[in-house]
C-alpha cells in the first residue's frame, strides 16, 4: 500500500475587514461606558448629603456653597465651602469677654 | 481726658492725642510746627529740603543738621539690625519704578517708562561720615529716601516732647508712639485697619508704651507698563519686594523700630517674616495675607483685645 503524501498550502488568509470591526467595538464600548457614567453622575447626584464645613462656625457666619456643574471627563467636581468668619482667626484670650471693646484712639494701616 | 489735633504733614495724615484733666489744645497746636520743620528736612519731595541738597551732593561731604544726623544714625541701626532689608538708599529704585514724586501726585493709570535694568542697591556703609562736624559724604551712586524711618522717628520725638505735658499718642501716617499709661492707668486702644475694608479694624490692641506700625503694599501703589508696583523696594533686588504679605504689624519699643521690623516682615514674607519677629523677644505681630488670612505672633496675645 502506497501512501501519498500531500501537500497543503499553509498560508493563512487573513479575513478582510477585521480591523474595521475591532474599532466599531471599540466605539460602542466606549459610548456605552460614557453614556453609563453621565447618567450615573446625573442620578446619583440627588441622594448625596450635602457636604459640611469641617470648621465649627460661629453664630451669624453662613458658609457660602459655590455652585458647580458636572464635567464629562476630567476629574470630578469638588465642592467648595468658603467661610467668612471675621475677627476669628486664632483663639485668643478671654481677658476682656465681659467688657464691650474700647473706641481705639487712632488706627495703625499703612502709610495714608 | 483725651486731646486730639489730626493735621497733614510728610503726605500722609497726622493724630496727636495728649492725656490732659480738661480739653485743651494749646500744647497740641505745636506738633504741626514740629513736623513741618522734620519735612523741611527730611523730605526728599522738596526739592529745598535738607536731604534733597545732601542728595544733589553726593560725592561732596555735606554738612547736616542734627535732624538730619540724627535720623541717618538711627537708618544706620536700622539697616545694620534687618540685615540690609531696611534702608533708605532705595531712592534711585523708586524713582525707577515710577515712584518720582509725592504719592498724591502719582496718576494711578500712568505710564512710566520701563527701567533698563534692576540691581541690588548700595549700602549706607558706604557713606562716610565725620562726627565732629556732621559732616556726610554719599557715594556719587547713592540716593536716600527716608521714607518710613522719618515718620517713625518723628512720632518717636513728637511723643517725647508732648509727654511733659501728660500722657501721649502721636500717629504719624500709621507709625504710632505711645509716650505711657493714660492718666488712668490704662492702655491706649489702637485700631488695626482692614486692608480689604478700612472702615474696619481687625484688631484693637492694649498699648501702654512704645511703638506699633504697620507696613503694606496696599496704598501706595502704582502702575508701571500695567504692572502694579508698591513702595516697599527689596535692597536684594533694588525691584518692589514679592511678597505674600499684604500688610504687616508690628509692636516695639519704639515707632521706628516698629517701622522697621514691619518692613522686614513684609519683604521676607509670611515665612521668614513671622520666624523673624518671634526670634526677637522685643517684637509681637501680626501679618495679613494676600488671600486674607492672618498670622499672630505668639506674643502678641499680651496686647490683644478680647
Amino acid at each position: 500500500m502506497t501512501t501519498n503524501s500531500v501537500s497543503r498550502d499553509t498560508t493563512v488568509v487573513q479575513k478582510p475587514k477585521t480591523k474595521n470591526r475591532d474599532d466599531l467595538k471599540v466605539i460602542i464600548t466606549a459610548t456605552a461606558l460614557t453614556v453609563t457614567l453621565a447618567f450615573w453622575n446625573l442620578f446619583s447626584n440627588g441622594a448625596q448629603k450635602p457636604v459640611q464645613a469641617a470648621t465649627n462656625l460661629e453664630p451669624g457666619v453662613t458658609p457660602q456653597v459655590v455652585p458647580f456643574k458636572i464635567l464629562l471627563g476630567g476629574p470630578p467636581p469638588k465642592t467648595i465651602i468658603i467661610v467668612s468668619q471675621p475677627g476669628a482667626a486664632q483663639p485668643r484670650s478671654q481677658k476682656h469677654n465681659q467688657q464691650a471693646a474700647p473706641q481705639p484712639v487712632t488706627k495703625t494701616a499703612s502709610s495714608k | 481726658m483725651i486731646n486730639k489735633l489730626e493735621f497733614k504733614a510728610m503726605g500722609c495724615h497726622m493724630l496727636a492725642a495728649l492725656d490732659l484733666p480738661e480739653p485743651q489744645l494749646a500744647e497740641l497746636e505745636q506738633v504741626p510746627g514740629w513736623f513741618e520743620a522734620w519735612e523741611q528736612s527730611l523730605s526728599r519731595f522738596r526739592g529745598t529740603s535738607e536731604l534733597s541738597q545732601l542728595n544733589h551732593s553726593a560725592g561732596m561731604p555735606f554738612q547736616v543738621s542734627e535732624t538730619l544726623w540724627d535720623v541717618l544714625q538711627e537708618s544706620l541701626t536700622s539697616e545694620r539690625l534687618s540685615l540690609g532689608l531696611v534702608t533708605p538708599a532705595v531712592l534711585d529704585a523708586l524713582v525707577m519704578a515710577g515712584y518720582d514724586r509725592s504719592f498724591d501726585q502719582l496718576a494711578p493709570t500712568s505710564s512710566y517708562l520701563t527701567p533698563n535694568h534692576f540691581a541690588p542697591l548700595g549700602s549706607l556703609y558706604e557713606m562716610q561720615l565725620d562726627e565732629s562736624n556732621r559732616t556726610v559724604c554719599l557715594p556719587r551712586n547713592l540716593h536716600l529716601d527716608f521714607g518710613g524711618i522719618a515718620k517713625g522717628w518723628a512720632a518717636d520725638q513728637a511723643t517725647s516732647k508732648l509727654s511733659a505735658f501728660g500722657p501721649a499718642l502721636v500717629n504719624a501716617g500709621g507709625d504710632i508712639a505711645v509716650s505711657g499709661p493714660q492718666s488712668n492707668g490704662e492702655a491706649w486702644p489702637i485700631g488695626i485697619t482692614d486692608p480689604f475694608n478700612p472702615d474696619e479694624d481687625l484688631e484693637i490692641l492694649m498699648i501702654e508704651h512704645g511703638g506699633v506700625a504697620t507696613s503694606g503694599k496696599d496704598y501706595r501703589r502704582w502702575q508701571l507698563d500695567s504692572v502694579w508696583q508698591h513702595h516697599i523696594i527689596d535692597p536684594r533686588t533694588g525691584m518692589p519686594a514679592q511678597t505674600d504679605v499684604l500688610t504687616a504689624t508690628v509692636i516695639a519699643p519704639s515707632a521706628v523700630e516698629a517701622e522697621v521690623a514691619a518692613k522686614v516682615a513684609l519683604i521676607s514674607g509670611s515665612r521668614a517674616g513671622l520666624t523673624w519677629i518671634e526670634s526677637n523677644p522685643i517684637l509681637a505681630g501680626m501679618l495679613v495675607l494676600e488671600d486674607g488670612q492672618r498670622i499672630y505672633s505668639e506674643r502678641i496675645s499680651e496686647y490683644l483685645w478680647s
